[in-house]
């Protein structure tokens, strides 16, 4: 397996590209699927629009933004098969029921062989080659095997989790606490009450985890913790810029607007509040979150209403 | 002097020399003896290759079978330890002298000894035996004019059972490839039912597992012993035998045997349908398929879940009394029930024939060991019809390979589809659907208590006759919605009848049990057995919450929906 040539393909012209990139450093051939235009493009990348040009490769990349996704699903429905290696990078999850897109890929296509590429690993990083690291989860090896082949390298070191479902819903979730760290910046906290924040949100993180099937230590990796501290230490998210602007009083769309990206985390806070109602779910932060939200809060409220709930253990 | 239990211990077979030789067009398993010594030297060959060549790893997977067998054996006391004690004392004695030579031969000994102990015998004489038992001794029960004439046999068990769904599609594929049967599984009837079902459609027998424990009677031993069950002793530990029942599992389905696996592993004692499964074995069938296209020969393999509806389930008390017994922490093992009782059987077998088809089975859509719902021609198919092709799922750079983690997660992937075939199939019974309007409304008005102060609250609860007839009405249309949804299946009085005759239906089929379920006084209907209500209730437990209209409903729904996602 060491040095050989593999094909891969790539569906997605942002994120996309730069996995592009890092997988053509390794001597790979890349497929990118997209309908961008580049100037130039590294030697070993060729560029299609058409999705079956791309499922020609065993192993292809999801990298598509979470909106496009439903679309795009509509399509691999009729292209894909048994053969297929599906590897996403979505941090999102889908519908009341929280699915994760690895779940809705097996349920909705008949590829099997899938995963998802989570962690604090940007473009930036992909492109210039490091130094960085990002974690592939799957049920099957030999994903695993053909992501370190195709992505990792010397400077890129990609690690692997049988937890697919923690990788998932932890990449997911993280979103959310940036969303809920942003708000307390914007709401003018320090540094004290937002580590507080971020301990009890983390609370919340691990009580969801564990509900969907995922294990808590999977958020002590890279696709929770990383990520998290990633964003923390300066790679501004737009979670944390939407939570910032919601706090200083801009409704959900404004904001959405101001931040110009779609923000994954906030449709979620939604679909989480309805999960964890019909599950009886403690969620008090991202219950007052989704109420700040849908403007049945307003920030001081939102606040008031969690400082005043009783306090218990500091069980998770 | 021979103790004389012994006899009773060793496996009865009939004289052979009368044995009729299998013919053409026979099912496979007809002659299944015929090859029974191949079939054993190959499973002896693929645990040995797996193992692998070197000194140090054979003198590994001895020493530590050595190890377990002799902590076994010495724990047992028993005339199995008197047997085999002293030779594995001398094997553990001698493996650290043992050359390459001798520690391979040694292996190969002792896996022979257990191939051969798991491996079973098919009589054809006893199974043709075994299917004129069963039906006549059903019909005796219920019908004891009937029993004159086959004919009569035939038509007064059509009154008990029914089996529907893909009968026809999995007519067809039996000649097409190999099929695992997967039933539910809720009483110890469950084997006579299937059994007699597959026979009467014309599907073919097939091969099972059966613990140790029941070749100890002699009698229930003879016809295990006869019929194709292999003998799985769940007391051994060395991973060595395991290695041996997989291997076993997986070379009969690259062989084309026939198999059934209760997924479940037992009874639910709950009375949820399955939701954990355990497939072990039936797990082998992605390895049998790989090996088979590595061959070039491959052989298709097609699991069938079946799920098995009963009006009344014969062991429901002990089964529930169990299940709360093991919730809370003091689960026991289940040694004398109802099917053990003589007189259980015959009143269960007469209320069910006071009830047009009060046992159904229903076939769902066969699936491949891939997890694809598989048409009548035998092809895969993917979610959206298209024909795919099987192999792509074992094949890695166009080749066939072999990975039992990559099999293993097939595996997984399949338990899900069958679990979803399993709820997609359940038929909804008039007692499950009366006992879920009445324990909802038990869960409402104890709302705060746990289950066990709940199961305590005898007489109780009670609801006026007509708002019971107003909640099944609802619940009724709610089920019949799923059922177009193609979520459910509705038993035909479910469907059809009157919510009075629905009623009516539940309280007579109950009467079964030895306490009332429900009593009925003046107008008004009185919860007199949660547990029992909790068991039949359990069966749709799943729809509980699309049953709920109003917010106390759709709280207990939540609270009553819980036991599945955490079972």
């Amino acid at each position: 397996m060491e040095g050989r040539v593999v094909r891969v393909g790539v569906i997605g012209g942002g994120f996309g590209y730069g996995l592009a990139v890092a997988v053509a450093r390794g001597g790979h051939e890349v497929t990118l699927c997209t309908r961008r235009s580049f100037e130039s493009l590294r030697p070993g990348i060729c560029v299609s629009t058409s999705l079956d040009e791309v499922l020609r490769n065993d192993l292809v990349y999801v990298a598509v933004p979470s909106p496009s996704l439903a679309a795009l699903l509509d399509e691999l429905v009729h292209l894909v098969d048994g053969r297929h290696r599906l590897v996403h990078v979505s941090r999102g999850l889908i519908g009341t029921e929280l699915k994760t897109v690895c779940q809705v890929l097996v349920q909705r296509t008949s590829a099997r062989r899938v995963g998802v590429l989570a962690g604090p690993l940007s473009d930036a990083v992909l492109r210039e080659g490091g130094p960085g690291g990002a974690v592939v989860a799957s049920d099957y090896p030999e994903v695993i095997r053909c992501v370190r082949e195709t992505l990792g390298g010397p400077r890129l070191r990609i690690y692997g989790s049988t937890d697919r479902q923690g990788v998932e819903v932890g990449a997911a979730m993280t979103g959310i606490l940036l969303f809920a760290l942003g708000f307390g910046a914007g709401m003018g906290f320090g540094p004290s009450t937002l580590g507080m924040l971020a301990a009890r949100g983390m609370a919340e993180i691990v009580r969801v985890t564990r509900t969907l099937g995922g294990r808590a230590e999977t958020l002590t990796g890279l696709a929770g913790f990383g990520d998290l501290m990633s964003a923390v230490a300066g790679d501004r998210r737009p979670e944390y810029a939407l939570g910032e602007a919601v706090a200083k009083g801009l409704s959900p769309g404004e904001a959405q607007q101001t931040v110009k990206a779609h923000v994954e985390g906030a449709k979620i806070i939604d679909d989480l509040c309805a999960y964890a109602s019909s599950r009886r779910l403690e969620l008090p932060l991202v219950v007052a979150l989704g109420g700040v939200l849908r403007g049945e809060l307003s920030g001081e409220q939102a606040v008031e209403r969690l400082m005043s709930r009783a306090v218990g253990g500091e069980g998770l | 002097m021979p103790n004389p239990r012994l006899l009773f211990r060793r496996r009865l077979a009939l004289p052979q020399f009368r044995r009729p030789a299998s013919k053409p067009g026979d099912p496979r398993i007809f002659g299944f003896n015929a090859e029974r010594d191949l079939i054993i030297s190959e499973v002896v060959g693929r645990v040995l290759s797996e193992i692998g060549g070197s000194s140090q790893t054979l003198m590994l997977a001895l020493n530590e079978t050595a190890h377990h067998e002799i902590r076994r054996l010495e724990a047992q006391r028993d005339e199995e330890s008197a047997v085999h004690l002293p030779r594995w004392h001398r094997i553990m004695r001698r493996v650290g002298s043992m050359d390459e030579g001798k520690l391979k031969q040694t292996l190969r000994e002792e896996l022979d000894r257990m191939s051969r102990d798991v491996a079973g015998n098919f009589d054809a004489r006893v199974y043709d035996f075994a299917l004129k038992l069963v039906r006549p001794t059903v019909v005796a029960a219920m019908h004891p004019r009937s029993i004159v004439s086959r004919e009569r046999n035939r038509a007064a068990l059509d009154l008990v059972m029914r089996c529907e769904g893909e009968v026809d599609a999995v007519q067809a594929l039996a000649k097409k490839g190999t099929l695992v049967f997967v039933p539910t599984h809720s009483s110890n009837l469950d084997s006579l039912a299937v059994g007699e079902q597959l026979s009467r459609r014309g599907l073919p027998p097939a091969v099972y597992g059966a613990g140790k424990n029941l070749f100890s009677n002699p009698i229930v031993s003879f016809f295990m012993h006869n019929l194709g069950a292999y003998r799985v002793d769940r007391r051994v530990k060395a991973s060595l035998y395991k290695s041996v029942l997989k291997a076993y599992a997986c070379v009969l389905l690259e062989r084309g045997y026939h198999m059934l696996f209760f997924p479940g592993g037992t009874r639910s004692r709950s009375g949820l349908v399955e939701n954990r499964l355990k497939l072990g074995l039936a797990g082998t069938a992605a390895e049998a398929y790989a090996r088979g296209l590595m061959r070039g020969r491959a052989r298709r393999i097609f699991f069938v879940p079946i799920t098995i509806n009963y009006e009344i389930v014969l062991e429901a008390e002990t089964l529930i009394e169990d299940f709360l017994k093991e919730r809370g922490k003091t689960r026991y093992i289940i040694e004398d029930d109802e099917f053990s009782q003589i007189d259980r059987w015959f009143s269960f077998f007469g209320q069910l024939r006071d009830h047009d088809a009060g046992c159904v089975l229903r076939i769902g859509t066969p699936i491949d060991p891939f997890g694809n719902l598989v048409n009548g021609k035998g092809e895969s198919l993917a979610p959206d019809g298209r024909i795919i092709d099987p192999a792509e799922y074992v094949r890695s750079g166009g080749e066939a390979m072999l990975d039992s983690e990559r099999d293993a997660a097939y595996t997984r992937e399949l338990g899900d589809r069958i679990i979803e075939a399993y709820k997609k199939n359940t038929v909804v019974m008039a007692t499950q659907l009366v006992a879920h309007v009445f324990y909802r409304a038990l869960v409402i008005q104890t709302a705060g208590l746990d289950l066990f102060a709940r199961m305590r609250c005898r007489g109780e609860v009670r609801l006026s006759r007509v708002e019971v007839l107003d909640q099944l009405e609802r619940c009724r249309s709610e089920l019949l919605q799923l059922e177009s949804e193609g979520s459910t299946v509705l038993g035909t009085s479910v469907r059809e009848a009157p919510p009075e005759a629905i009623l009516q239906r539940a309280l007579d089929a109950w009467r079964y049990h030895a306490r009332a379920v429900i009593r009925e006084e003046a107008d008004e209907l009185i919860v007199e057995d949660p547990p029992l209500l909790l068991f039949y209730h359990h069966r749709i437990v799943t729809h509980a919450e699309r049953l709920a209209t109003s917010e106390p409903e759709r709280d207990a729904a939540i609270e009553m929906a819980r036991i599945w996602r955490d079972a």
